[in-house]
């Protein structure tokens, strides 16, 4: 940065000239007063004239830059852009470039500005006019409201995964039950089958006689018995396998809905697998109810981050379990159309009132007892889908049902 | 010889309780048990309305009929079978209904432990075998001091070993009706 307020000052006194071409008039008080920071650039970017409010925004003296590249107050990160700008209206490409920049100011501290460049022709000299405006607090408020939209979805997620806990337990704790009773019974089968081994070694300690180990045979039958031990010991073991599967598929699954924040980075995602995983979860809330009838369509990959797109799978799914009161069914259909994919999640449930349908994405609005929803499933659903530039869109009648459609572009912008 | 009947809709479950009752010396009623499984709860009902059964152990979270609701259709069915509910989260409520609305004899919770079990069923068929006996005594008794006949006794030892067996129903034409 120094080196071009070098370079620049050797065109320092030229660049002053125009100055005292301005008369005093009304347009200059308004020059001078107004809050919003205002330089006018020659063509090539130079600062000809800047009012106080740009240079206190800068924090930098009052004529201080004139002859300036403006860019030099621009943090390089950003001059790409800035530059890009002045050339397209320089070159008449456009009248106007709105953009914003980060600034850095004459303390060494950065400061987000929104730029408004309009180039002007007058008495025969073209210029540019630049605004400036400080964005820093707006930014922070914008900022602010992320985090706090970010930790709501956190803890609406984790409020979700709470309801789903008794299930989730229950589903652990079944395949649980039965390895753990198996490991017991293997230890019996394993007790007898070194038995077995003892026997047969004593009989070959004692001359390796076919007699001695026909009676050492006799022996364990009387004590063991080998048939069920043989039939029985491999099931046990495959049945025990088939179970500590089923815990590390579910301890899997819910780690795609435990991704926070920081990790949720858009992928190119198979939204059936997401789909799959999420039933898995809620199935276990599910399957007393309801039967899930699934009716795949051909699917791109699509590309969005897969844990925020399971939450809302998983919101709507626990919804309609919830409408469900018995023996009902779930029917998720899926399709593509154009350039977005849809996909749809029906429960021949209990439906909703029309006046609560139009309220159930508000936040905080829900037709559930205390404990049960925070009334903010839908809500986030909706905002998620908002971010993705995709939708959710419901239709429901009473007594016959709910239909939601989630609809998301394949290629985000 | 005893029959017991465990229904859950994980089979596995069911399979890793018919092992650890399989063959077991602890206690000498188990030794001579037969264990029958049924994943849906209403196909062990059609089971249980013709075959007798001495102990039921069900699950309590199953698709379509929870356990509580199958053994309160169970102890239609079978007054005298001791039931044992099993269940991986104990949902007090529903623990609640067992023991006050169906009259379990135990509640067990998933995991369990395979001694716990082992004695649970045992116990279960020891005061089974005594209420039967004291039953049994007392209707000598009453037979004895002529209160009720020999053929009564008869249909009740029937019904005892093929339940439903005395309460036929006929239709107009003289057939059987079989349908419950």
């Amino acid at each position: 940065m120094p080196d071009d307020r070098i370079a620049a000052q050797g065109s320092l006194t030229r660049a002053e000239e125009p100055v005292a071409t301005h008369p005093p008039s009304g347009v200059e008080a308004a020059f001078t007063s107004s809050q919003l920071g205002i330089a006018l650039l020659d063509v090539d970017g130079r600062i000809v004239r800047a009012n106080p409010s740009l240079t206190k925004l800068l924090g930098i003296d009052v004529g201080s830059p004139i002859g300036h590249a403006a860019v030099v107050w621009v943090e390089d990160d950003d001059r790409g852009k800035f530059n890009g700008a002045l050339q397209a209206l320089r070159n008449g490409e456009m009248q106007r470039a709105q953009l914003s920049v980060r600034c850095r100011k004459a303390d060494g501290r950065s400061l987000c500005v929104a730029a408004g460049m309009t180039a002007y022709e007058a008495a025969g000299s073209r210029g540019i006019v630049l605004e400036l405006q400080d964005v820093s607090e707006w930014r922070r408020s914008e900022d602010e409201l992320d985090w706090v939209q970010s930790h709501l979805l956190q803890h609406e997620k984790m409020a979700s995964i709470g309801q789903l806990a008794a299930g989730v337990a229950h589903e652990i704790n079944n395949p649980l039950g039965y390895v753990y009773s198996n490991l017991g019974t293997l230890k019996n089968y394993v007790c007898d089958l070194l038995q077995i081994a003892g026997s047969f070694e004593q009989a070959a300690g004692a001359g390796r006689s076919d007699a001695a180990l026909g009676a050492a045979w006799q022996q364990v039958l009387e004590k063991i018995d080998v048939e069920y031990l043989r039939e029985d010991v491999l099931a046990l073991v495959s049945e025990s396998l088939q179970g500590i599967q089923r815990v590390k598929k579910i301890v899997q699954d819910l780690k795609v809905f435990s991704h926070t924040d920081a990790q949720e980075l858009r992928a190119q995602v198979d939204l059936h697998a997401g789909l799959d995983s999420t039933l898995n979860i809620v199935q276990n809330e599910i399957k007393y109810k309801a039967r899930i009838e699934k009716d795949y369509g051909e699917l791109p990959m699509v590309e969005c981050v897969l844990s925020q797109i399971n939450q809302v799978f998983m919101n709507i799914l626990i919804n309609a379990g919830q409408a469900i009161s018995d023996n009902g069914v779930i029917r998720i259909t899926s399709g593509v159309d154009g350039d977005h994919v849809w996909i749809d999640i029906s429960d021949d449930g209990g439906g909703i009132e029309p006046d609560n349908l139009k309220r159930i994405f508000d936040p905080f609005f829900t037709t559930k007892p205390i404990g049960v929803g925070t009334g903010l499933g839908l809500s986030l659903s909706y905002s998620i889908m908002q971010k993705h530039n995709g939708r959710i869109e419901v239709e429901s009648s009473v007594g016959e049902g709910t239909r939601f459609r989630v609809r998301l572009p394949i290629k985000a912008d | 010889m005893y029959r017991l009947l465990l229904v859950d809709d994980e089979i596995n479950i069911s399979k890793a309780l018919r092992r650890v009752l399989h063959n077991t010396a602890i206690a000498p009623q188990l030794s001579e048990l037969t264990v029958m499984m049924h994943d849906a709860p209403q196909q062990a009902l059609c089971w249980a309305a013709e075959h007798k059964v001495d102990v039921v152990i069900s699950d309590y979270r199953m698709p379509v009929m929870d356990g509580v609701t199958f053994l309160t259709r169970i102890k239609e069915l079978q007054p005298d079978a001791a039931l044992i509910l099993l269940s991986a989260n104990a949902d007090i409520e529903g623990v609640a209904r067992a023991i006050n609305d169906v009259g379990i004899c135990r509640f067990l919770s998933k995991p369990w432990i395979d001694a716990q079990l082992k004695a649970a069923v045992a116990d279960a068929l020891k005061t089974q075998a005594l209420l039967l006996e004291n039953r049994r005594l007392a209707d000598e008794v009453r037979l004895q001091q002529g209160v009720i006949s020999k053929q009564e006794i008869e249909l009740k030892r029937l019904e005892a070993t093929s339940p439903g067996i005395t309460r036929v129903r006929w239709s107009e034409d003289g057939g059987v009706l079989l349908e419950t």
